[in-house]
């Protein structure tokens, strides 16, 4: 209560969500952020609060998105979802659904999570493009002073390890003209030295490669999803169809110079 | 000192002194008991299983693939051997196939002919191809029932390849003895941050000023995704024969045989009482064991006299 002497916020009951903040359009910078703020919207809605947070080592695990109740918190995506759904007054999305879908509703999920969330990592973190112009500046914009300097390197080296197991990390992009002016160095202008025929070879092999991945996946869901308007053909949406929204919403609604 | 022919230029006196000093001699040949056999059956080159006198499936989840995947395509008489250091496999990883080269699907018949007893070495992701020409490719639909099936394989590959796999190499017993940290060849096991989706944190956070050194691993969050895994696979399992529905073994299956056998001979108590819980799966993966442990047998040299 009020005597304590210890932060206002411990006291509260209220349900705080910390993600990552909001860039451009995005609701957050992170697909699980989002995925965890459209759950709790609609599991929840109107009974919890958000809070930016741009400081992952505020959190027990060292990741964002994490969940502060009262005293009690839950950190990572899986986590929140098994707590939320516990509480009392929630809906259940996945209320419809029998054993055998549910168990195969866990098994989409894990899929969703890791190659999509992979094809997005490799959108964001990867490309040399992308990284550049629209994912530092806004890691940047959102870290204070002393951080903006050493962080956003190491968010990225974070990850490299998944990305070179699955493939997805050294894809060479396309050559563009703006390439040239990051060359002036003390005034001359280098030689823009044109490649030998094998990089050539090498830049479409490995980007057909990435294509064809990601044509792979999205094949599979197309034809889950059908013509229906949720996974499940049920009337409500329920945490796949949360889910692959979420990762949907940061490729569709971020303008990145390297599209595919 | 041998004399030159009298054609060839003699040395001048001095230096051939000088060179007598320092005489040659030449040693009879040693006989190395190392001899490479021909291989006259194709070998797969495995990490040794827990017990070697009594067992023949592997200790390490990959090699186990795919020994249950030959045996479950139909193949049999498959000779193992496990002698063979990791540094030795190509890309260092096992498992590795060593074949004799009339039983490559691509090779011309003169390179079928003139086989040596060489062989040719595959590693693991040309195993698929190299079974298709022994014993027929598969469909279009790869043995599952329809292509919804299939879909959903891809899915449940996923949960095993993630969530299962993190658990598991959480709990590996991680072995550093003296010895291992001296020894200039590492071996190489897939690290933690490779196999979770969301690169962990660095051990004292990510915008500490000390360098990033080690992961925060969250435990909790790595077995609370394990039981649901395990629990949404015996939930699919069901009674069925083979998973999905499927009416003959698929790549599904021998995945989830390695996954499961490899969680049951684990030391690790949490991981193998979620799977001893689930009475379908533990009947499901003895009745498989015995019909992989059926397709292979140990290469002579390797017996214990």
């Amino acid at each position: 209560m009020s005597e304590s002497k210890l932060s206002p916020l411990l006291g509260t009951r209220d349900l705080v969500l910390h993600i990552w903040p909001k860039h451009q359009n995005l609701l957050s910078f992170d697909p699980s952020s989002v995925a965890a703020l459209l759950y709790l919207q609609l599991v929840l809605p109107g009974h919890f609060a958000i809070a930016y947070c741009a400081n992952p080592d505020l959190s027990p695990s060292g990741q964002l998105p994490f969940l502060t109740h009262g005293l009690f918190h839950a950190s990572g995506l899986s986590a929140i979802v098994a707590y939320v759904r516990r509480l009392p007054n929630a809906r259940n999305l996945d209320a419809g659904l029998s054993p055998v879908e549910v168990a195969q509703l866990t098994a989409r999920v894990a899929h969703v999570d890791s190659s999509y969330g992979d094809l997005v990592n490799h959108m964001l973190y990867s490309l040399h493009e992308n990284w550049s112009d629209v994912t530092r500046p806004a890691l940047i914009s959102m870290l204070p002073v002393p951080q903006r300097y050493y962080v956003p390197a190491r968010i990225r080296a974070s990850h490299q390890t998944r990305l070179e197991a699955v493939e997805l990390w050294d894809v060479p992009e396309v050559e563009e003209e703006p390439e040239e002016q990051r060359r002036v160095v003390f005034g001359k202008r280098k030689k823009h030295r044109p490649d030998p025929e094998a990089h050539h070879f090498k830049k479409a092999f490995e980007r057909e490669k990435v294509v064809e991945k990601a044509r792979a996946f999205f094949d599979v869901y197309e034809r889950l999803l059908g013509d229906r308007q949720f996974f499940t053909g049920s009337e409500r949406p329920t945490t796949l169809d949360v889910i692959f929204a979420a990762h949907t919403h940061m490729l569709v609604d971020i303008r990145l110079p390297d599209p595919w | 000192m041998a004399m030159a022919s009298p054609l060839a230029l003699s040395l001048p006196a001095p230096l051939r002194h000088f060179f007598s000093l320092f005489p040659l001699y030449t040693h009879p040949p040693i006989e190395s008991p190392d001899k490479a056999r021909p291989v006259t059956s194709p070998t797969l080159w495995i990490h040794p299983p827990w017990s070697p006198d009594a067992d023949v499936l592997s200790s390490d989840v990959e090699c186990l693939k795919w020994q249950a995947y030959l045996a479950l395509r139909g193949l049999s008489d498959v000779v193992l051997r496990w002698d063979i250091s990791v540094d030795g496999a190509l890309d260092n990883r096992l498992p590795n196939l060593h074949v004799p080269l009339k039983t490559l699907p691509g090779a011309s018949l003169e390179v079928k002919q003139q086989d040596d007893g060489e062989g040719e070495l595959l590693p693991a992701h040309l195993i698929p191809e190299w079974v298709d020409g022994q014993v027929g490719a598969l469909d279009e639909l790869e043995g599952y029932v329809d292509q919804a099936a299939r879909d959903e394989s891809r899915a449940w590959v996923a949960l095993l390849e993630g969530n299962v796999h993190a658990a598991l190499v959480l709990h590996q017993p991680s072995s550093t003895s003296f010895l291992n940290l001296l020894s200039p060849y590492q071996s190489k096991l897939r690290p933690l941050e490779a196999v979770v989706t969301h690169p962990p944190a660095p051990l004292f956070g990510i915008s500490s000023l000390l360098p990033s050194y080690g992961t925060h691993v969250d435990v909790d969050t790595i077995e609370h995704q394990y039981k649901e895994a395990i629990s949404s696979l015996s939930e699919r399992l069901g009674t069925d024969r083979w998973f999905l529905g499927s009416s003959s073994p698929t790549a599904l299956d021998a995945l989830v045989f390695a996954y499961l056998h490899c969680i049951l001979h684990s030391k690790e108590h949490t991981l193998r009482f979620e799977v001893t819980r689930r009475v379908n799966l533990v009947a499901w993966e003895r009745r498989v064991q015995s019909q992989v442990r059926d397709a292979f047998r140990v290469v002579e040299s390797l017996r214990q006299p």
